[in-house]
């Protein structure tokens, strides 16, 4: 049971009669016990009046899938399935990070009817964002109190991660088809698989003119055309991008945490790769796979890939890396990029994944992305008092934390990747490209 | 299509009841059972003026109100000095009144006033005015010297019936010309507990406390038949308390009540419930609330203002500065084009050459100095800085003129 505004109201007019009946007649005491009783009356028979909010059917048409920072419709049909005209207040319980931009809807289902109510969600979160129950208050015909039941109505919708960093995929893609020779000038050194024969254009590297094909050529029909070999990188290698998605991963850097720039990176890469015609494989783990995308290609991957990150939040464990290179051999047996996607902050807690590194660089070319703090840069910078004098004297200790354990990697092999959030994912895909570039893959 | 209605999490009212039925039945069997003591007890409170014919604690007087009325006698309560005029009746031989003034209400004039409403009076614990009006030879003597109940040695017929009486916490002496007022129940200190003048054509007795007259101490030696003789004599008994209003002040100076307007209680309790409606209506909540997980926020900064707060609060400015010097050895070594493996010599000698400053300096400045005290401190983190800056101007092969430093 509620009441609403407008009973409140009734009650205060009351204030008429018991001021009249005292002043004329002086009978307030009267006036107002009778006027209260009124009121009540009232009250009970339009609860009585009004339409039963259990009598209610709700369908939902949620899209089942969204980007973060995007904004879609989540529509809640309810259907009056009792005898009266229902004049309801509906409720639908989104959670808060759902970003639901109403979540009270007035609607008047005449009997047997059915009404739509849009309510426009904009999720702030990623992950699975729920409802679980839709309350309808049902307004009695006089508008004074009111029958309210909250009626089990679960739905969802999955928020994936917002990818915003593909807007840098069409400078790489552009860069990748220089590679690629799809365009007209070769350099050589670019790739080292041969592709095809052709004629020497202008600009082309002379280094590359194959003596034996032109002679061949020049014996079928003479002429001066003289043929150079085209290279192309290589296709169909594997790349493993692993996700440390434990503790350290938790740490927000510019106020995003480390996991979702790491997502950044991992979704521009496979973007990436893709297109390259390499195969990208997705490992999420701290001491358990958290997320694992294995055998999919082009549009496919991306959908799988942010179907499984959008759940992912990160662990408050420590990650065992010694569990890692087993994994990655789970993946794949071939030689292999392996993108390793986490901080390397501190010497103590870089120490497992340092103890591990050789295992992998053996057999794999290994990258570790790390996100560098630019906040930490700054406050080496600010000596202004006695507070940030210290500050930075322990900034500059963080930096040179970090460059300890990055020189320690690149001494056991893996090339070492460390940007802010923003500049993370292009500076992984450029280290992509220059591996692809050099022939290392 | 049939539609299948939604499950409704709300309890109905039915199932609510239902549920809550054991605390109901709790509540219900409190309330039953404090009905039943409340009945149990007569009806009436433990808790009212001492004495009172209608008190059942054990100051209360219900004992001897009670057999009083057993014996037929009319025991009217009265609380003013107006109602006892009224419950009186004409005949001032037919009434004995019972008087026990404990907050000393009644003035000398009402007084004087209830001497004309009966011949007989009884007064317990009387007030200096009761002194003077009815016995002026008589007077408080302090507490009673007695171990045991005390004899009534005296002529009054009462007491010679009652023979013997408890002392209660106070006693008469007898002041001046003793006259026609007669002492009963002498103690050893010489005082006595009751006194009795003549009144008309009654008698007017005072007893000197009202302990021996209440529901505790009634029924100890010859109380009850003191008492019983007292108040029984005639068919109509006045048990007259005096309440605030015999004071003179009461019913003349208006009261708040009276001196508000007669609507003001009603729109008051009128703006009381809408109140409760508003309250009612803005509080009811729509639905529960809904759960969810809020994300761990952890500023990855946090390790690194931690540790400078611990470098701050243990003042380490040597360690601090070491920081600084490293950092800025590094950023020297690379401006420099000085290889990682660079001593802190090397940054030192390629640094003075290239600004044209004494190696010392540097020296001492990267690596001897120790700061005494923060502002120390503080001065050689900006030589640092400004060191730094001066070897980048140095070294940027953009700007005009810095190749020809030696």
């Amino acid at each position: 049971m509620a009441v609403t505004g407008r009973f409140v109201l009734l009650v205060g007019l009351g204030v008429v009669p018991v001021l009249a009946l005292s002043i004329l007649a002086d009978a307030g005491g009267w006036a107002l016990l009778g006027w209260l009783l009124l009121c009540l009356l009232l009250g009970a028979v339009d609860l009585a009046a009004a339409a039963s909010p259990r009598r209610v059917a709700i369908e939902r048409s949620i899209p089942r899938r969204i980007r973060l920072g995007e904004t879609a419709t989540a529509r809640l049909l309810l259907s009056n399935t009792g005898i009266r005209t229902l004049h309801a207040l509906v409720r639908d319980a989104w959670q808060p990070s759902a970003g639901a931009a109403r979540t009270r809807v007035r609607l008047t289902l005449p009997a047997g009817e059915r009404r739509a109510a849009d309510i426009p969600l904009t999720p702030f979160r990623r992950g699975e964002r729920r409802t679980e129950q839709v309350t309808v208050r049902s307004v009695g015909p006089l508008g004074l109190w009111a029958r309210q039941a909250t009626l089990s109505a679960p739905g969802a919708i999955r928020v994936l991660p917002p990818f915003n960093s593909r807007r840098h995929l069409p400078s790489r893609l552009a860069r990748l088809r220089e590679l690629d020779g799809r365009t007209s000038l070769m350099i050589r050194g670019q790739g080292t698989e041969f592709d095809s024969l052709r004629e020497y254009v202008r600009g082309d590297d002379v280094r590359s003119i194959d003596w034996r094909a032109t002679a061949r050529r020049g014996a079928a029909r003479p002429g001066q055309e003289v043929m150079v070999r085209t290279w192309r990188p290589e296709r169909d290698r594997r790349v493993v991008v692993v996700i440390d998605s434990g503790r350290t991963s938790a740490a927000r850097v510019a106020d995003e945490p480390r996991l979702d720039t790491a997502f950044e990176a991992s979704l521009l890469l496979a973007a990436l790769a893709t297109r390259a015609g390499d195969r990208v494989d997705l490992l999420a783990y701290d001491r358990r796979v958290r997320a694992r995308v294995h055998g999919a290609t082009g549009a496919e991957l991306m959908s799988r890939l942010v179907d499984a990150m959008a759940p992912l939040e990160p662990d408050l464990i420590e990650t065992d890396w010694a569990a890692v290179p087993a994994q990655v051999r789970a993946l794949t047996s071939q030689r292999s990029l392996v993108v390793l996607l986490t901080s390397i902050d501190a010497s103590g807690a870089a120490r497992g994944l340092l103890s591990v590194l050789p295992q992998l660089t053996r057999q794999h070319v290994v990258v570790v992305a790390s996100v560098a703090d630019p906040e930490v840069v700054a406050a080496t910078r600010d000596r202004s008092d006695r507070a940030s004098v210290y500050r930075a004297a322990a900034a500059e200790r963080a930096m040179l934390d970090t460059d300890r354990v990055a020189a320690a990697v690149r001494r056991l092999g893996a090339e070492v990747v460390t940007a802010p959030p923003a500049d993370l994912p292009p500076a992984l895909a450029d280290a992509y490209l220059a591996l692809k570039a050099a022939g290392r893959l | 299509m049939t539609l299948t209605d939604a499950p409704a999490v709300t309890p109905t009212l039915r199932r609510a009841l239902r549920r809550g039925r054991v605390w109901i039945a709790i509540v219900a069997a409190v309330l039953v059972l404090a009905l039943i003591s409340l009945l149990a007890a007569g009806g009436s409170s433990l808790g009212g003026a001492p004495l009172a014919a209608d008190n059942a604690a054990p100051d209360g007087g219900r004992a001897l109100a009670e057999v009083l009325r057993a014996q037929g006698v009319q025991v009217t309560a009265t609380g003013t000095l107006d109602e006892t005029d009224a419950a009186a009746g004409p005949d001032p031989a037919g009434t004995t009144i019972l008087l026990y003034d404990a907050s000393w209400f009644l003035d000398r004039e009402r007084i004087d006033r209830l001497g004309e409403l009966a011949d007989r009076i009884v007064v317990l614990s009387p007030t200096a005015d009761v002194f003077d009006a009815y016995a002026p030879d008589v007077a408080f003597a302090g507490f009673p010297d007695a171990d045991a109940a005390l004899r009534a040695d005296c002529d009054v017929p009462a007491a010679v019936r009652a023979d013997a009486v408890t002392a209660g916490e106070s006693s008469f002496s007898s002041v001046g010309d003793a006259g026609d007022t007669e002492f009963c129940f002498p103690d050893d200190g010489g005082g006595y507990q009751l006194a009795q003048a003549p009144h008309g054509p009654g008698t007017v007795t005072l007893l000197a406390d009202a302990a021996p007259f209440d529901n505790e101490h009634i029924i100890e030696a010859g109380n009850a038949a003191l008492a019983l003789n007292l108040l029984g004599e005639t068919d109509q008994l006045v048990w007259y308390l005096p309440s605030f209003l015999d004071l003179d002040s009461a019913g003349e100076q208006p009261t708040l009540a009276d001196l508000t307007p007669e609507w003001v209680t009603p729109v008051l309790v009128l703006l009381i419930a809408l109140f409760v409606a508003a309250a009612v209506w803005r509080g009811r909540r729509l639905g529960p609330l809904v759960v969810e997980d809020l994300p761990v926020v952890v500023r990855a900064r946090e390790t690194m203002e931690g540790r400078a707060r611990l470098y701050q609060r243990s003042s380490a400015r040597g360690r601090a500065l070491d920081n600084l010097r490293v950092g800025t050895i590094r950023r020297l070594s690379g401006l420099l084009g000085l290889a990682r493996a660079a001593t802190v010599e090397d940054v030192v000698r390629a640094a003075a050459s290239a600004l044209g400053r004494p190696a010392d300096d540097l020296r001492r400045l990267l690596l001897d100095d120790d700061p005494a005290n923060d502002a120390a401190l503080l001065d050689l983190s900006d030589a640092l800085l400004r060191l730094e800056r001066d070897v980048r101007a140095a070294t940027d092969p953009t700007r005009p003129g810095s190749e020809g430093r030696p």
